[in-house]
């Protein structure tokens, strides 16, 4: 048994006393004497009671008693006695033997002060879990604690493994986690992962529960974060924060500005979205106090959070955290939206000239712009950078621009004078650990106000679903929306308790239509009944259906690659024989309806300038097509029907489709494949398929052969070819599969007749006369619909209109 | 064990809770002074009141030069005095505040006697 022994400080004296009875206890108890005080004092001053006085002043020593308490444990709580400081990697062990208690945090030493065997690995963890720390960290990872305790047990014991850790190894490793976590001292969220770290099957109870190393460390810190928004300002906190009175008596009246422009504040909820950019804020707070004329631009994707940096540095502006040259500014967001309204150029003119010139007057005042380069780009019609230009330049007025990348860019291009009036600052997407951080920290926001609790594996999940199917947006914006809308679902749901992974799931399947999560039962049946679902709509070309059904069932069982298309072939053949009809059933059997497929006439992008209409154009300033449909239906199949006709420029850009599973748009906004099935059809060959097929030659050789034929008659490059999943052959039609088409082409005319109160009856002549008058070499399939409906389907409709038929009889067919 | 407990916790008391006390009594002048901007005030005292000012205008013309004389006397006078009285008030907030740190400090020395002696009076009185 080993014991350890803390130094004789208060500090360990305070974490005892903590850990025997909690300050939070003391707290009502503390309250209600204080209320005993008043109106004892009350009453004693009416009586005069000698007893009274007694009783008061035995509740004053209470109430100082308490007070000197609290005093003690706040003195020391939140921090410990040294900071931890250096390289991590020798944080352990540059640390001395006997002073590893000072780098303790409050909370780590109240824990550890009721162990009585150190190395006791599950004595350790009990303690942990016990305490507020481990119900928080479990709780919100959704694992239950005593049986993961007992899980742990049982491993240890199974595996033969001793269940102790040496204490001293420990906090060493605890030190070096703490550095890696941004910690100034030891807390137990350190204490933890050094456990992990140390103990192999303590991490894989945690893996096999889906939560992985970095999961635990982001957990750990939304403990950081909660505990942060729970503490409160005290009095003198809030006094040295506050901006106070007469800071702005020097500086000028400006009624007009006010009107319009907004305060820029800080909501509730904001602060680690603030936290997050923590480095940008301070770039820019450089950047405008540079000179007197300096400005500032922060450029980057609309959602990467330039208004929050904005409003960080706002914030330390108002409460004179700032340096002397910016504290207690006005910082205001000029209302473009409203000023744009004025009916003429001269009038918007106008206005802005007599807000600039306010702002000037008054001399305390940063201007925000929202979307700077419309304003400042040559030939727009919202340009106004001659009106801007002496503001930019004066030392009376600072303004904060936000623009995008390309847009910046451009208005620099054209007007290099703009590069030289703003600092720039480029802002990024946050990186997946800021991204769930602030997650994190809006969820507890929306917590108190939807108040429903949501658990990690959520969070990741938003994380990872928005990150891999939303891709027209940055992060933090589309992970804090879908947030939202996953609180909002599961209030509107009427479901109670905790917001788990499937909930996520379960919205973002209905906001694309698809099924997103594990296999599911139904799910399971489809994709082993895949063949058989696609054989209801196509007959024969028993190879491609089954080289199909093997790559869906590849990648929704995640076996292939996931950073292609869900599943991409290139159909060879003659006209109708299916290629279309396989597409169609492909969409409806796997993303649950026709409708899901997305279609492309190739023929109709033969020139190079066809491709802006695909991906869009920033001359035309056109969205493209095909950028739009997928980005709305990202789970669906695209038909690209006679691909060989579209010009090369196009088929490189599906080179990269096929390859990468994503394309960039004109704007630089990405498009996402990897959900998204393409199939590309052409007739290239279709002569050589049948020439060989007269020929009997069996069907690998077919394709092997018409393979070199496309190569050598360079229809398609060998890479582009080879980019394809698979490269189906389809095999022209025989007039025993035209009688299969038949029926089935006359069940689908019967459903839509039932529909409308027809039966419809034929019998087998029909069938026999519809395949020898529906086959055709040339045509194929195509040939049978024609003659069904000029034949059968017109007939039928004139003779419903003579009243030949009434509702609810049987029409019966027969060979015309 | 009490009894080590108590000692420590009057090292504390006498030590760093004592520094705490001190350092929250000068963090109370200091943000009533921030509070009423007296430094800030005292540097521009005679500042024009919100920067309101009148043009001498271009030329000399006697009318208009003693208008704009009055009326920026006026308003860096107006000025200085608000800011004056703001002043005041915060220099004697910061004043009480001074006041109230020396008796909170005081309170504190005595506070570990205070106590008992309360209590004890307390159950002499009650039971009086």
């Amino acid at each position: 048994m080993s014991t350890i022994q803390f130094p004789k400080h208060p500090f360990f004296i305070a974490a005892r006393i903590e850990r025997l009875i909690p300050l939070r206890r003391i707290a009502h108890p503390r309250n209600a004497v204080a209320a005993a005080i008043i109106f004892i004092l009350g009453v004693y001053l009416v009586s005069g009671h000698p007893a009274l006085l007694g009783f008061l002043l035995l509740m004053l020593a209470t109430f100082l008693f308490f007070y000197l308490w609290s005093q003690f444990i706040r003195m020391y709580a939140g921090r410990g006695l040294a900071i931890l400081s250096g390289d991590f990697e020798s944080a352990g062990d540059a640390m001395a033997p006997d002073e590893w208690p000072y780098y303790l945090a409050f909370s780590s030493a109240t824990i550890l002060s009721g162990i009585n065997d150190h190395d006791d690995t599950e004595e350790l963890i009990r303690n942990f879990l016990e305490r507020g720390f481990g119900k928080f960290l479990f709780g919100r990872l959704g694992i239950e604690r005593t049986e993961f305790l007992l899980e742990l047990k049982s491993k240890h014991k199974e595996t033969g493994h001793e269940f102790r850790i040496n204490f001293l190894e420990l906090i060493k490793e605890a030190a070096r986690a703490a550095l890696k976590n941004g910690h100034s001292f030891i807390t137990p969220a350190d204490i933890l992962s050094a456990i992990g770290f140390l103990d192999k099957t303590f991490l894989q109870i945690l893996i096999a529960r889906e939560v992985a190393p970095k999961d635990f460390d982001y957990a750990m810190h939304w403990f950081d974060i909660a505990e942060e928004h729970g503490k409160h300002r005290t009095f003198l906190e809030r006094l040295e924060s506050s901006p106070g009175i007469g800071k702005e008596w020097a500086f000028g009246y400006s009624p007009f500005l006010d009107r319009r422009s907004r305060e820029i504040t800080v909501r509730s909820g904001e602060e680690l979205h603030i936290l997050a950019h923590k480095k940008e804020i301070s770039a820019l707070e450089e950047a405008l106090s540079k000179d007197s004329t300096a400005n500032a631009v922060l450029i980057g994707e609309p959602g990467v959070g330039k208004m929050t940096i904005v409003k960080g540095l706002a914030r330390k502006i108002g409460e004179g955290k700032s340096v002397p040259v910016l504290n207690y500014r006005r910082v205001r967001k000029l209302a473009m939206e409203d000023i744009l309204t004025e009916k003429t150029v001269g009038g918007i003119e106008e206005t802005l000239g007599r807000i600039f010139r306010d702002a000037e007057i008054a001399g305390n005042v940063i201007l925000v712009i929202e979307d700077i380069e419309q304003y400042i780009t040559p030939g727009l019609a919202t340009n106004l950078m001659e009106l801007l230009l002496p503001f930019l330049r004066s030392s009376r007025i600072k303004i904060i621009g936000l623009a995008s990348d390309s847009g910046y860019a451009k208005s620099v291009a054209e007007h290099p004078v703009i590069g030289t009036l703003f600092h720039e600052i480029k802002i990024g997407e946050p990186d997946e650990e800021a991204v769930i951080l602030i997650l994190e920290d809006t969820a507890l926001f929306l917590e108190r106000k939807y108040k429903r609790n949501i658990l990690y594996p959520a969070i990741k999940k938003i994380y990872e679903l928005a990150s891999r199917l939303i891709t027209d947006a940055p992060f933090p914006e589309k992970g804090i929306s879908i947030l939202e809308e996953v609180f909002a679902s599961a209030r509107s749901s009427g479901e109670y308790g905790s917001i788990a992974a499937d909930v996520v799931e379960r919205l973002f399947e209905r906001k694309f239509g698809a099924k997103i999560g594990e296999v599911g039962a139904p799910e399971k049946e489809t994709l082993v009944d895949l063949e058989n679902r696609l054989h209801r709509r196509v007959v024969n070309q028993e190879e491609a259906i089954r080289a199909i059904s093997d790559a869906i069932r590849r990648k929704r069982t995640g076996i292939s690659a996931g950073s292609k298309p869900a599943g991409s072939f290139l159909f060879l053949g003659p006209t109708g024989v299916g290629k279309t009809e396989t597409a169609k059933a492909l969409a409806e059997a796997y993303f649950g309806a026709e409708e899901r497929m997305i279609r492309f006439d190739m023929s109709e992008y033969q020139a190079p300038d066809d491709l802006g209409r695909l991906i869009g154009s920033l001359e035309s300033r056109s969205a493209g097509i095909l950028a739009e449909k997928v980005r709305a239906n990202p789970f669906s199949l695209l038909l690209l029907d006679e691909v060989e006709k579209a010009h090369p420029n196009i088929l490189n850009l599906f080179l990269q489709i096929l390859d990468e599973g994503r394309a960039t748009d004109a704007y630089g906004k990405k498009i996402d494949f990897t959900n998204t099935i393409i199939i590309a059809t052409s007739n290239a060959g279709a002569e050589l398929i049948r020439r060989l097929l007269n020929e009997k030659v069996p069907y690998a050789e077919i394709k092997k052969q018409l393979l070199d034929e496309v190569f050598r008659s360079r229809v398609f490059s060998p890479e582009f070819i080879n980019r394809f999943d698979g490269v189906i052959v389809y095999v022209p039609l025989g007039r025993r599969e035209v009688r299969m088409i038949a029926e089935l082409m006359l069940g689908a005319l019967k459903k839509r007749l039932e529909g409308e109160g027809y039966g419809l009856q034929w019998g087998e002549e029909l069938l026999d006369w519809l395949a020898e008058k529906g086959y055709s070499e040339v045509f194929g399939g195509r040939e049978l619909r024609r003659v069904i409906q000029e034949r059968i389907e017109s007939q039928i409709a004139k003779d419903i209109l003579a009243g030949k038929y009434k509702k609810g009889e049987l029409i019966k067919l027969s060979p015309l | 064990m009490p009894f080590v407990f108590l000692y420590r916790y009057l090292l504390w008391h006498y030590s760093d809770g004592l520094k705490a006390s001190f350092n929250k009594a000068v963090n109370a002048v200091i943000g009533f002074l921030n509070f009423f901007s007296v430094l800030h005030l005292f540097g521009t005292l005679f500042s024009p009141w919100h920067r309101v000012i009148e043009s001498y205008g271009r030329g000399f013309d006697a009318a208009r030069f003693f208008y704009a004389i009055t009326g920026n006397a006026i308003s860096r006078l107006l000025g200085a005095l608000l800011r004056s009285f703001v002043i005041v008030v915060g220099i004697a907030a910061a004043a009480l505040s001074v006041i109230a740190g020396v008796f909170f400090i005081f309170l504190w020395i005595f506070l570990p006697f205070l106590v008992p002696l309360l209590f004890i009076t307390g159950i002499i009185f009650l039971f009086a």
